[in-house]
């Protein structure tokens, strides 16, 4: 398949190119790298991304003769393979919380400082935030997360869940709920 | 700033250079990997591909014998009566549901031997061949298991791209020389990409309508060739656990009865394989563009070859010919060609 000579293929058109020339798939990783890492690092920590990262693509490579475009773009597919990879080092996600939550506390010990109070920084927060995200079921993590560090529509979530549309609002809703609940009151209005 | 941003200002970690490089080069080293055996013994046989090659699928020749047990049958053993009448693909699979459930289950491993082509398309010269192993697997209940590989060489895929192989020196696009791989695991059963133990395959329910629901849990979430429904996710595994997973006659028998009752399962009536083994084929729509071919012996309601097309691969894109699948006692070693 090949694109108009001024256009740039599109995402379904390079994967379909890969099938037969193996070659063409680093266009794919070219396009999705950041996004993926973006998202993978962010919940599972830098050291553990890595291979995460490399995974998902590869996964994505031996599965793209099996890619059916009328199905859903290769957006929200290859970040439906990271978050099905993501799941398998649910400890590390958490242990990533749990640090998180701890180095908002040594940073800001007793809160001293008088500007603290005044500018209550989204830093400052970190520690209750990390730990509601700690505290979300799986389920409504990845509908923040995928929303959050990916970005995605609520018909990509959709998408990479294989959950109705409307599932997407009802998951994202509950879990911000949650979040807003668990921050300190005078956030409000933030 | 709400508590979206929030959360993507705590967990952001820009990806470096360095990290990127890393990445890259761990991806362009698995694509690069020739045909490898799977590291663990019983998994499903997946869609994949070589670099700049493209999987496809096999024709095999050579007399083979399916055993069940340690006793192996004639290579045709003779069809009664039934299988020269127009059978339905609920007839046939009920029937293998039926002697499924007197298979015997003795010996000391569960053993399959296997013959496993993909086929590679060569983006210069512009022909297709397939690659082939040939794959023994033995595996004890407590989920030891050892696997041995030879390579068979690459054939042309069809009389046309004959004279381009050739010409390019008939090329193996993944060579292995023979290995002996072991496992010590205890999840060394695969059910639909799941690891299960000896037990969790022993426990899988025998009602169809239960397996069903048990299959659709196993698979892991939109793995990426899993199908998007239920029947779907189901239709793509169903056969692996009739083909390599000792699972019990009882639950064989209940994946049979499943089958029979799923749509886009169809009869295409009794086959005869390239090794002139004699089947009956079903044709199992996994999902727009998939399709297996499943030949089974009604007789011992075990597997004689699956195949798979896919889209955009010309032919098809995975076959796995069946030579053996039972229990044992015979000891394993690197397999040879029967």
């Amino acid at each position: 398949m090949t694109a108009p000579p001024d256009t740039a293929p599109t995402d379904a058109e390079l994967l379909t190119a890969s099938v037969r020339d193996g070659d063409r798939f680093t266009a794919v990783y070219d396009r999705y790298y950041a996004n993926i890492h973006r998202y993978v690092a962010g919940r599972l920590g830098p050291q553990a991304a890595d291979d995460v990262v490399a995974d998902t693509f590869l996964a994505a490579f031996r599965s793209r003769a099996a890619f059916d475009p009328s199905r859903g773009s290769v957006r929200p597919w290859l970040f439906g393979i990271a978050t099905n990879l993501i799941a398998q080092h649910r400890r590390t996600e958490t242990r990533r919380y749990q640090a998180l939550a701890q180095v908002g506390v040594d940073r800001h010990p007793g809160g001293h400082d008088d500007r603290v109070a005044a500018s209550v920084s989204a830093e400052r927060l970190q520690p209750s935030l990390a730990r509601a995200l700690a505290a979300l079921s799986a389920k409504d993590r990845d509908v923040v997360l995928l929303k959050a560090l990916a970005q995605l529509t609520h018909e990509e979530i959709a998408d990479v869940l294989g959950i109705p549309y409307g599932t997407v609002g009802s998951r994202l809703n509950r879990a911000r709920k949650r979040l807003r609940a668990a921050l300190p009151a005078c956030t409000e209005g933030l | 700033m709400d508590e979206l941003q929030m959360i993507a200002t705590m967990l952001d970690e820009p990806p470096t250079p360095e990290t990127e490089t890393a990445v890259r080069h761990r991806l362009l080293k698995g694509m690069r990997e020739p045909e490898r055996p799977a590291r663990r013994a019983w998994r499903r046989p997946a869609l994949w591909s070589g670099f700049g090659l493209t999987a496809t699928a096999a024709a095999v020749t050579a007399t083979v014998v399916l055993s069940s047990g340690t006793t192996p049958r004639a290579p045709d053993p003779g069809r009664g009566p039934a299988a020269t009448q127009p059978m339905s693909a609920t007839t046939v699979l009920l029937t293998a549901a039926g002697h499924a459930e007197a298979a015997p289950a003795t010996g000391k491993y569960w053993h399959v031997l296997r013959v496993q082509s993909r086929a590679f398309h060569n983006e210069r010269g512009g022909y297709w061949m397939l690659g082939r192993q040939l794959i023994g697997q033995w595996s004890r209940p407590d989920g030891r298991s050892w696997t041995g590989y030879r390579g068979l060489g690459a054939v042309p895929m069809t009389a046309k791209d004959a004279p381009a192989f050739r010409r390019d020196g008939s090329p193996d696009p993944a060579p292995i020389s023979p290995r002996f791989t072991k496992d010590t695991g205890t999840k060394t059963f695969l059910v639909c990409d799941r690891e299960m133990t000896f037990k969790q395959v022993q426990a899988l329910p025998a009602d169809p309508g239960e397996l069903r629901g048990a299959l659709k849990r196993a698979i892991p979430r939109n793995h990426p060739t899993a199908g998007r429904t239920a029947d779907e996710v189901v239709k793509n595994c169903v056969t692996d656990l009739l083909s390599f997973v000792p699972a019990p006659p009882k639950v064989r028998a209940g994946a049979y009865r499943m089958l029979a009752t799923m749509p886009g399962v169809t009869a295409m009536g009794e086959v005869t394989d390239e090794r002139g083994r004699k089947g009956f084929g079903l044709h199992v729509q996994v999902r727009r563009g998939v399709a297996d071919t499943v030949i089974i012996d009604p007789d011992s309601s075990f597997v004689l070859s699956t195949s798979r097309t896919a889209p955009d691969v010309p032919g098809k894109v995975e076959k796995v010919l069946y030579l053996r699948a039972g229990w044992t006692d015979s000891d394993p070693r690197i397999p040879t060609l029967p």
